[in-house]
C-alpha cells in the first residue's frame, strides 16, 4: 500500500508536464479505482511555489493500477 | 638630515651574519659585537642626500652619528628568516604535463558546471573511456553516452559526446535519486525519459542502431524495464531486467514475430542491443550473445513515440496522458549509450569500455 495525494481531473491537468522542483516533473499514477494520485515521495519534495497546493490535497492510501504489459 | 646605511644580512655556514658595511665587521646573530673599533669620522662618509631643496643649508651636519657600540638593533630579534631561497628559475621538466583529451575535458567541465563533483579516479576513468572509444572507432558512432557522473540530476544527464545536450537531452519524472553509483528510483515512481525519439532503432531502412545500458543493481522483486518503444498494437519492443516478482529476465519482445524471448538472468552488467541489418537484432549481456531474433526494420511512417524510458516498465503514448508505468523497482543505472549499429569488434569494444569504466569507479 502506498500513500499519496488524491487529484481531481482538473488538478491532474494542472500538474501534467510541470516540474515540481528544479529538475523533476510530476509523475501521477492511477490507482485501482482509476483515481489519479501523486506519491508522497514527490509531494514531500515540491519546491515550485506554483504547486504547493498539492500538499493540501487529500492524502490517501492506494494500490497502483497494475497495467498488463501490452502484449 | 641624516642618512642611514642599510644593514645587510647574509648567512655563512648556516649562521646569520649582520654586516654594517665596510667599517664594521660582520657579527653573528646573537653574538656580542666586538669592542669598539676606530670611530670613523662622523662627517667623513656621510653625504647629504637632500639636495633638491634650495633652502637647505650646505652645512648640514648629521647629528645622528653612527656608533660602534652594541645596539639593540643587532639582537636576534631581527628576524631575517632563513627561508629556503625560492627558485626563480623555472625548472624544465623532462616529462611535459599530460594533455587531456578535449572531449573528455569538455565533458568534465560540463559536469562541474552542473554542480557535480569529480575526483581524480573519475577524471582518469573518463579519459580512459574516451580513449578506448576513439581507439576502437566507436566514438563517431555514438549519439548519446551518459557516463552518469557527478551525483546530481543535472550532471547525470550530460552527454559525453555532446556535453551541451543541445541535441539529446533527458528529463526526470517522479522521484529519481542520484548518487555516485548511478541513478535509481528506489522503489517509488520515477523515470528518466529522453526528450528525443529513437525512430531509427526500430524503424529504419538502414538497419543500423545500438542501445547499451549498464546496470549495477537489478531488483528481481521489482519490475525493471530499461527500454521499450510502443506504437500501439501490435508493435512493441521491450528489453527488461525482469518482469514480475521472482521473474528476472533479459528479454526482447516485438517486431514481426510476436511473443517473448526470455532468458533467465539477473539483468546486471552491460546489456547491448545491436542492429546491423534491416532484418535482425541481437542482445548481448557483458559481451555475451543472449539472443538474436528476426526483426525487420521498417521505414519511418506514421510514427508513434519511441523512447528508451529508463527506470520504467513501459509507457504507452496512446494513453491520455502519455502514461509512464513506473517499475517501482530498485534497479540502478550507471551508463547509457545510443547510436549507430556496431560491427562485431566495435560492439565488443563498446561493451568492454563500459565495463572497464564502471569497474574502475567501483560500481
Amino acid at each position: 500500500m502506498k500513500t499519496g495525494k488524491l487529484l481531481t481531473q482538473e488538478q491532474l491537468e494542472l500538474v501534467l508536464n510541470k516540474k515540481y522542483n528544479d529538475t523533476n516533473y510530476f509523475l501521477p499514477l492511477q490507482d485501482t479505482f482509476d483515481n489519479w494520485v501523486i506519491e508522497m515521495a514527490q509531494v514531500d519534495n515540491i519546491t515550485n511555489s506554483d504547486f504547493l497546493w498539492v500538499k493540501n490535497c487529500p492524502e490517501i492510501e492506494f494500490e497502483y493500477k497494475k497495467e498488463p504489459l501490452p502484449l | 638630515m641624516a642618512t642611514y646605511k642599510k644593514i645587510e644580512t647574509k648567512y655563512i655556514n648556516g649562521e646569520q651574519v649582520f654586516n654594517f658595511g665596510g667599517l664594521v665587521p660582520g657579527i653573528l646573530a646573537g653574538q656580542t659585537p666586538p669592542g669598539p673599533s676606530p670611530t670613523p669620522s662622523p662627517t667623513a662618509t656621510i653625504t647629504p642626500t637632500i639636495t633638491a631643496t634650495p633652502t637647505a643649508t650646505p652645512t648640514i651636519t648629521p647629528t645622528h652619528t653612527p656608533t660602534n657600540t652594541p645596539t639593540p638593533s643587532i639582537t636576534p630579534t631581527h628576524t631575517a628568516t632563513p627561508t629556503a631561497t625560492p627558485t626563480l628559475t623555472p625548472t624544465p621538466s623532462s616529462t611535459p604535463a599530460p594533455s587531456i583529451d578535449p572531449d573528455a575535458a569538455a565533458y568534465m567541465t560540463a559536469v562541474l558546471n552542473a554542480g557535480g563533483t569529480l575526483d581524480v579516479v573519475m577524471s582518469g576513468a573518463v579519459e580512459t573511456l574516451v580513449s578506448d572509444l576513439k581507439t576502437a572507432g566507436v566514438w563517431g558512432k555514438i549519439d548519446v553516452f551518459l557516463p552518469v557522473l557527478g551525483a546530481t540530476a543535472n550532471s547525470h544527464k550530460i552527454n559525453l559526446v555532446e556535453p551541451t545536450n543541445a541535441t539529446y537531452d533527458w528529463s526526470y519524472y517522479g522521484s529519481v535519486n542520484h548518487t555516485i553509483e548511478g541513478m535509481t528510483n528506489d522503489s517509488v515512481a520515477g523515470a528518466v525519459i529522453p526528450d528525443f525519439y529513437i525512430e531509427n532503432f526500430v524503424y529504419s531502412t538502414s538497419g543500423s542502431s545500438h542501445f547499451a545500458l549498464y546496470r549495477n543493481r537489478a531488483d528481481a522483486s521489482g519490475l525493471n524495464g530499461f527500454i521499450n518503444t510502443i506504437e500501439g498494437t501490435p508493435y512493441q519492443f521491450f528489453v527488461n531486467g525482469c518482469y514480475g516478482a521472482n521473474s528476472p529476465y533479459v528479454e526482447m519482445y516485438g517486431g514481426t514475430n510476436s511473443g517473448w524471448n526470455s532468458v533467465s538472468n539477473n539483468g546486471e552488467g552491460v546489456m547491448t542491443l545491436n542492429r546491423t541489418n534491416p532484418t535482425s537484432i541481437s542482445l548481448y549481456q557483458n559481451g555475451t550473445l543472449i539472443q538474436t531474433r528476426t526483426d525487420t526494420a521498417r521505414p519511418i511512417v506514421s510514427l508513434g513515440k519511441h523512447k528508451p524510458i529508463l527506470l520504467a516498465l513501459w509507457w504507452n503514448p496512446n494513453y491520455a496522458p502519455d502514461y509512464v508505468y513506473p517499475d517501482f523497482g530498485n534497479q540502478r543505472i550507471a551508463s547509457v549509450s545510443y547510436g549507430a549499429g556496431l560491427g562485431s569488434g566495435e560492439r565488443a569494444a563498446l561493451d568492454l569500455a563500459i565495463m572497464n569504466f564502471n569497474t574502475t569507479l567501483g560500481r
